[in-house]
């Protein structure tokens, strides 16, 4: 070993220590208020009879008993399928609908900087506020139906159908479809399921409603992703005489995949913890119709109550968002070490 | 150099941790030390320092009540100081959540807003309230406050809190017009049969019989409420609630398919509105009859303009004498200023407060011996039935003596079977709430 590494060692020591010691005071923070709470919640959900004045953690006799019951509770199912089907069309919509924008944006030759802020203006609106006008929007009696009615649609499908065209929208309590008796007989140990397993109909206006609000920022993502492509690669394939299609197809479609996936994990964790617009929208909806894993918890706690169940719940949306999360985060880890 | 730093970082957290725990252990202390302490004894001290009330009243006309309360206290206490600590939002839901977080920080209000029935009873087994019997024993208040409510009130013989004014949640606003119209007339009690005739009629004139908003369940729920207490009478409501008589019952059952003929009748958007959207719908004739509670009153009065017994009038399901409480109560913290509590209890049912109050509000007054006579028409009836009639608990509102849980219940109970019709699964659902909380 030569003096000089040895030098250069002493100097490098510090240096890690004041870079320690800068992050520290965040660390713990986020340490006490994100890691402790959510033991404190695992130990509320595991607890027979927490309450704020008496903090009993004294587990229950069963341990999981609460978490057994949430699982049969009709409503959480009804609350896990929506939680699903929301995401998955809430997504698709998205990020197709964003992709599609920034496109068209990106070709705009004038006016760029006016069409990006008016698509990405919804973004800046607190879901209370979209998920109120939403309401309005797809009230039966007074909203989309008259534009229907009024423009002529209604009067067409009339005459074709025999049969008056009034979408109930958010009122309805309808699910599309059926797969239980598939699943059961798959596997029967699902036979505990009681809801519905289908598309409630309900559900769509909604995804209608958050896809509006966050079409904007899929957009905008898209956006930083297009101007990140060398124009040489644009300029080579004309050159070799890819259409505007083929360009989007085989190159900026997989030259945006890593937009893609982030684009996907934050929305993901969206859709799983959406709670203010369905609440202001449409509340729990007929049947449990548009109710949210969010929703639940807020009623078990602070309606019903029932702490440990709450946070049960909470414990169980954490889960879920986990799966999601964390094979991206090590995705995205492993990425990083090879570069380096 | 490397395992120091993490050995450092481990100390620092358990010491943190430690520190969290501390805080966590002191708060557990305070109110069982003053529970045991407490008594009459408060009410002898000079009422001075801050006082902090605890409320969900920040609209217009709550407000407004609310500052009456605080006048008087104010006036008998001047030495202390009465704050206003009101928080916005979900029907009092967002007030329970922010007080949740206060009382696990050990931080409770000095008296704050709270149902009787079930979640008081929360609060009196958590041992952060104080009993007030001693209170109204000296005031004599247990001859003013009629027996059911002071029950709904008294966990273990102890009473613990005292009531603003109290609703009543079984109220049917008819809009006069849309009945002449149809060619009936109801008033006072009516039987399901009478309700089924004119809606009826309204229905053949074109008009939704039935309005509702029930994108919040809780306005279908207190429809079918009604309907239940109409069809088995107060008795028969608090036999259900104590678990004495089956929600599988004949009797019950039969009021449950009223309730599934009702929805038919409703307005089609009824689900994309609040409970003023349907009060709106009331006022403005595009539907007949609302069940809703009277702070509906208020509602037509003020805010559409309309006049009592000239444009809308009201009548019931069943006994016009059962009246279903909403009551709004306060419970006096233990542990911090328990005499500035106690002080604005005392305020709350000062006989010019309860009148003062209850006119801004739209309730009725709780006690029996004031002169109910500055009040509006519909009020002054309430205010009678209320001392003479027999009361019963909402559970909608959760003012039953049973857990906040079977209130919870009743409303997933009620949104599944709007869904699936499907009586039989309403009961056993019921039946296994009572039976489980």
């Amino acid at each position: 070993m030569s003096a000089d590494t040895v030098a250069s060692r002493k100097l490098w020591k510090p240096k890690i220590n004041h870079a320690f010691l800068l992050i520290l005071p965040s660390f713990l923070i986020v340490f006490v208020f994100v890691y402790v709470f959510i033991l404190y919640t695992i130990g509320v959900s595991l607890s027979a009879n927490w309450r704020p004045a008496t903090q009993d953690f004294t587990p229950n006799e069963d341990l999981l008993e609460v978490y057994g019951n949430l699982f049969l509770n009709p409503r959480f199912q009804a609350d896990i399928r929506n939680s699903l089907i929301f995401a998955a069309l809430f997504l698709l919509l998205t990020v197709v609908g964003g992709f599609i924008l920034a496109i068209l944006v990106n070709n705009l030759l004038r006016s760029k900087a006016f069409f990006r802020g008016v698509f990405l203006l919804p973004y800046a609106l607190s879901f209370i506020v979209t998920g109120v006008v939403w309401r309005w929007i797809f009230n039966p009696e007074s909203g989309v139906n008259l534009l229907l009615y009024y423009s002529g649609v209604s009067g067409i499908y009339e005459n074709l159908t025999g049969e008056e065209l009034r979408p109930e929208w958010l009122t309805s309590g309808e699910v599309v479809g059926d797969i239980n008796v598939l699943l059961v007989q798959a596997f029967p140990q699902f036979e505990f399921i009681q809801v519905q397993l289908g598309i409630p109909l309900a559900l769509i206006p909604v995804v209608l409603a958050s896809s509006w609000q966050l079409l904007g920022f899929a957009m905008a993502m898209y956006l930083a992703g297009l101007a990140a492509i060398p124009p040489e690669v644009k300029e080579a394939s004309e050159v070799d005489g890819a259409s505007g299609f083929r360009y989007i197809r085989s190159i900026a479609i997989p030259m945006l995949a890593p937009i893609t996936v982030t684009t996907l994990v934050i929305l993901t964790h969206v859709a799983f913890k959406m709670f203010d617009l369905v609440f202001a929208m449409s509340g729990s909806g007929i049947g449990f119709a548009t109710d949210m894993p969010g929703i639940f918890v807020y009623e078990s706690m602070y309606k019903a109550l029932l702490f440990n169940q709450g946070a049960a719940a909470s414990i169980v949306m954490l889960i879920i968002v986990l799966l999601i999360v964390i094979p991206y985060l090590v995705k995205t880890n492993r990425q990083r070490t090879e570069e380096d | 150099m490397k395992l120091n730093s993490i050995a450092k970082f481990t100390a620092i957290s358990t010491a943190s941790l430690l520190l969290l725990s501390a805080c966590a252990g002191g708060a557990e202390e305070t109110p069982a030390e003053t529970q045991a302490a407490n008594g009459g004894a408060a009410e002898a001290a000079a009422v001075s320092g801050e006082v902090e009330v605890f409320s969900w009243w920040t609209s217009g006309s709550e407000d407004a009540a609310l500052q009456a309360i605080f006048a008087a206290a104010a006036a008998a206490s001047p030495e202390a100081e009465f704050i206003n600590a009101a928080v916005a939002g979900g029907a009092g839901t967002n007030a329970k959540q922010v007080l949740s977080t206060r009382l696990a920080g050990g931080d409770a209000p000095e008296i704050w807003q709270t149902h009787p029935g079930g979640e008081l009873g929360d609060y009196v087994s958590q041992g952060v309230v104080l009993s007030l019997s001693d209170l109204y024993a000296s005031e004599g208040w247990y001859d003013v406050v009629p027996k059911a409510l002071v029950d709904s009130m008294t966990y273990d013989g102890q009473v613990y809190s005292v009531l603003t004014g109290v609703h009543r949640g079984n109220v049917i606003w008819i809009n006069k017009s849309v009945m002449e119209a149809a060619g009936v007339s109801l008033s006072g009690g009516i039987s399901w049969d009478q309700f089924a005739e004119a809606a009826a009629a309204m229905a053949a004139n074109g008009v939704a019989p039935v309005c509702l908003g029930d994108k919040d369940i809780w306005t279908a729920a207190q429809l079918l409420e009604a309907i239940i207490v109409g069809e088995i009478g107060a008795s028969g409501w608090n036999e259900l609630l104590s678990g004495a008589k089956s929600w599988a019952d004949a009797d019950v059952q039969t009021a449950v398919g009223h309730f599934l003929t009702a929805m038919e009748w409703t307005n089609s958007d009824h689900k994309a509105l609040d409970w003023t959207g349907a009060v709106t719908g009331l006022a403005e004739g595009t539907c007949g009859m609302n069940v809703m509670g009277d702070w509906a009153y208020g509602e037509l009065l003020v805010k559409h303009g309309k006049v009592d017994s000239q444009d809308f009038t009201y009548a019931f399901f069943g006994n016009e004498a059962d009246f279903v409480t909403v009551g709004d109560s306060f419970v006096v913290g233990a542990g911090s200023n328990e005499a500035g509590g106690l002080a604005f209890a005392k305020a709350i049912m000062d006989p010019e407060v309860q009148i003062a109050f209850n006119k801004l509000k739209g309730s009725s007054p709780v006690r029996s011996d004031v002169d109910v006579s500055s009040l509006g028409l519909y009020q002054q009836a309430a205010s009678a039935t209320l001392t003479s009639g027999n009361q019963t608990p909402s559970l909608v509102h959760g003012q039953a003596l049973v857990a906040a849980a079977v209130g919870q219940a009743y409303a997933e109970a009620v949104t599944l079977l709007q869904a699936n019709g499907n009586v039989a699964a309403f009961s056993t659902a019921m039946d296994n709430a009572i039976a489980n909380n």
